[in-house]
C-alpha cells in the first residue's frame, strides 16, 4: 500500500502504473469524507471534477505521455487559494455569494502542471486572521494528534489534513506565522519561502507586504518538489549540511516555551556539535511592527466590505479589522521603517550563519475548550499569541522552514529553520541532515506509534 | 475606557466612531466593546513601535529588499 503521506511514492506508483491516477483519487476522496468528520479540515471536495482530472492523467500515461513529477497526486487548498470555477471563500461567508474563479491560483496552476489534482478546499481563521482555525462559520479544525486541542492556524485545515493522512500535500499561507504555527502543532513540514519568491496571483490578501503561500507535506522530499513547482524552477543545488554554520536564536526566542520543546532544541544542537547562541535586538517591538502592520493593511483592505455588511464578519475578526482600519498612519509608517530597520538586523545575523533555529511555539496545541497560553506569566488568547516566535520573524521576509520534532514524548512540537533571503537551499540541506539522525520528521498520530 | 486631555474625558467609544465616520465606516453598538478593546491592545503595540528612535534616514520597509 501506497504511503499516504509520501507525495514522491503517490507519484511514483502512478507513473509506474502500479496505481490508477482514479484509485488514489476515489480513495482520498472516500477517506475525506469519513475520516474527516472528527477533525473538520475540509470545507468543499471536488469530488467529480477531480475523479474527472483523475481520469485525464491515466489516459495520458496510457497515451505514453509524461504528466510531470506529480502525476495523479490529490491535494488541498486552503482556501483562499483560487481553484478555477470554484468560489474563493477565504473562510468567510462574505465572499459566498463571490462569483466563481475564473482562473487557478499560479500556484494551482503550477501543481496542475506538474500533474497534481486540486481535490479540496480547506479551513482556515477568517481572511486569514487568527492562529486557531476556529472559525465562525465553518466550525473549529482538531488536532488530528487529540481532537480535543487546536491545530493551529490560520491554516489549520493545511495542516491537520496532512497530519491526519487525508491529503499528502497542501498550501497554506503564511503572513505572521499561518503556515509555520498549525504545521509545529499538527507535526508535519511546512515551509514559508522567501517573501515575493512565490507568486501570490490568485490567492486571497490579507497583509499584502507580509503574506506568503506555501506548502504543507507529509515528507520534507515532497514538501521540497511542492516548493519547486510552486517557485516556478529547481533550488541550487543543496550545499552539504556539515559546510553549515548554525546557530540558535536565544533571548526571545529561549523565553517562555515549555522545557520538552528547550530539551528537543538541545537536542538538536547537541547534535550538531553545540552550537553558539545568537540574539536579535527588539524582537518585542519587531512583533509589535508585525501586528500594527498586518492590522492596518487588513483592516484598510476590508474597509469597503466592513461600510457595506460588517456584521456578517465573524465578530472577533470584524473588531479586529475595524480596529486596524482605525489605526492613524503615523503608526503604520513608523511600523514600516522599524521593519527596514530590523531587517538589517536579521541580515546581519547571517553574516556569521547560515541556518539560524529558534522554536514555532511555545509548546504544544493548546486544549480547544480553553484556548490559552502562558506567556510571561501570563494567560494570554492562543488565538492572537501562538505567533510568539514566528510573528517578529515574518517581518524580516526571510524564509523559514518548519520541522516536526521527533522524540519529544508527547504531542507535536516544532522548530524554525531559518535562513536569509533565497537559501531555502540551505533549508533542505540541515533539515534533510537532522531528518537522517531521527531528530526531526513528521509525527505519527497516536494509533500507528505502537506498530 | 476613555482618553484623557487634562481635565476632559472623551469615551473611547466616541473616539471610535468619530475616527470611523473619518474614513465613511459606520460601527454598529454590537461591534464598540470589541473595537474598543482591540484598540487597546493595537496601542500598546503602537506605543512600543514609538518608543524606539529611529534615525531620519531610515525609509519604510514597503517593499521588500533582500
Amino acid at each position: 500500500m501506497t504511503d499516504p503521506f509520501d507525495v514522491l511514492a503517490i507519484a511514483a506508483d502512478i507513473r509506474q502504473g502500479r496505481r490508477s491516477a482514479v484509485s488514489v483519487m476515489t480513495e482520498t476522496i472516500a477517506a475525506m469524507q469519513v475520516r474527516d468528520t472528527s477533525i473538520n479540515s475540509v470545507t468543499r471536495i471536488f469530488g467529480p471534477r477531480a475523479v474527472g482530472e483523475a481520469e485525464q492523467i491515466d489516459r495520458r500515461l496510457t497515451a505514453g505521455d509524461d504528466p510531470g513529477p506529480l502525476a495523479g497526486v490529490p491535494f488541498g487548498v486552503k482556501d483562499l487559494f483560487d481553484v478555477a470555477g470554484e468560489v474563493t471563500t477565504a473562510g468567510s461567508v462574505v465572499l459566498r455569494e463571490s462569483p466563481p474563479a475564473a482562473h487557478d491560483a499560479t500556484v494551482v496552476a503550477r501543481l496542475r502542471a506538474a500533474g497534481a489534482i486540486p481535490v479540496a478546499s480547506l479551513n482556515m481563521d477568517e481572511f486569514a486572521y487568527g492562529f486557531a482555525t476556529d472559525n465562525a462559520h465553518y466550525g473549529i479544525t482538531r488536532n488530528p494528534h487529540d481532537t480535543a486541542r487546536l491545530a493551529g492556524g490560520s491554516s489549520g485545515g493545511s495542516a491537520a489534513a496532512v497530519a491526519a493522512g487525508l491529503l499528502s500535500l497542501t498550501l497554506g499561507s503564511d503572513t505572521n506565522g499561518s503556515i509555520r504555527v498549525p504545521a509545529s502543532l499538527c507535526g508535519v513540514w511546512g515551509l514559508k519561502p522567501t517573501l515575493g519568491s512565490v507568486p501570490r496571483e490568485g490567492a486571497y490578501p490579507f497583509s499584502a507586504s507580509l503574506d506568503v503561500v506555501g506548502p504543507f507535506a507529509g515528507t520534507l522530499d515532497g514538501l521540497r518538489v511542492a516548493y519547486e513547482v510552486m517557485a516556478g524552477g529547481p533550488m541550487p543545488e543543496l550545499p552539504a549540511a556539515s559546510d553549515l554554520r548554525v546557530a540558535k536564536l536565544g533571548g526571545w526566542f529561549g523565553s517562555n516555551l515549555s522545557d520538552a520543546l528547550a530539551g528537543a532544541i538541545d537536542a538538536v544542537a547537541a547534535h550538531l556539535g553545540g552550537l553558539e547562541t545568537v540574539e536579535l535586538p527588539e524582537v518585542a517591538r519587531a512583533r509589535a511592527a508585525s501586528f500594527l502592520i498586518t492590522a492596518a493593511e487588513g483592516g484598510t483592505l476590508h474597509l469597503p466590505r466592513l461600510r457595506r455588511h460588517a456584521l456578517r464578519y465573524d465578530p472577533a475578526t470584524r473588531d479586529r479589522l475595524i480596529a486596524g482600519a482605525l489605526l492613524p498612519s503615523a503608526t503604520l509608517v513608523q511600523a514600516h521603517r522599524f521593519r527596514g530597520w530590523f531587517r538589517e538586523q536579521v541580515h546581519a545575523l547571517f553574516r556569521s550563519a547560515d541556518v539560524l533555529i529558534a522554536p514555532a511555539t511555545v509548546g504544544e496545541a493548546p486544549p480547544v475548550d480553553q484556548p490559552t497560553i502562558v506567556v510571561d506569566g501570563q494567560v494570554v488568547s492562543a488565538r492572537a499569541n501562538l505567533g510568539l516566535y514566528t510573528q517578529p520573524l515574518s517581518l524580516a521576509g526571510v524564509p523559514i522552514l518548519s520541522a516536526p520534532l521527533l522524540g519529544t514524548g508527547g504531542l507535536p512540537l516544532g522548530m524554525q529553520l531559518i535562513a536569509a533571503p533565497g537559501r531555502e537551499a540551505a533549508l533542505f540541506a540541515l533539515a534533510g541532515a537532522l531528518a537522517r539522525a531521527g531528530l526531526v520528521g513528521r509525527v505519527p498520530l497516536p494509533a500507528v506509534k505502537g506498530r | 475606557m476613555s482618553e484623557q486631555d487634562g481635565d476632559s474625558f472623551v469615551p473611547e467609544e466616541a473616539i471610535v466612531i468619530a475616527t470611523a465616520r473619518d474614513i465613511g465606516l459606520s460601527v454598529d453598538g454590537s461591534c464598540l466593546p470589541g473595537v474598543v478593546a482591540n484598540r487597546a491592545l493595537l496601542r500598546r503595540y503602537a506605543d512600543l513601535v514609538h518608543g524606539f528612535a529611529l534615525p531620519d534616514t531610515c525609509e519604510p520597509a514597503y517593499e521588500y529588499r533582500p
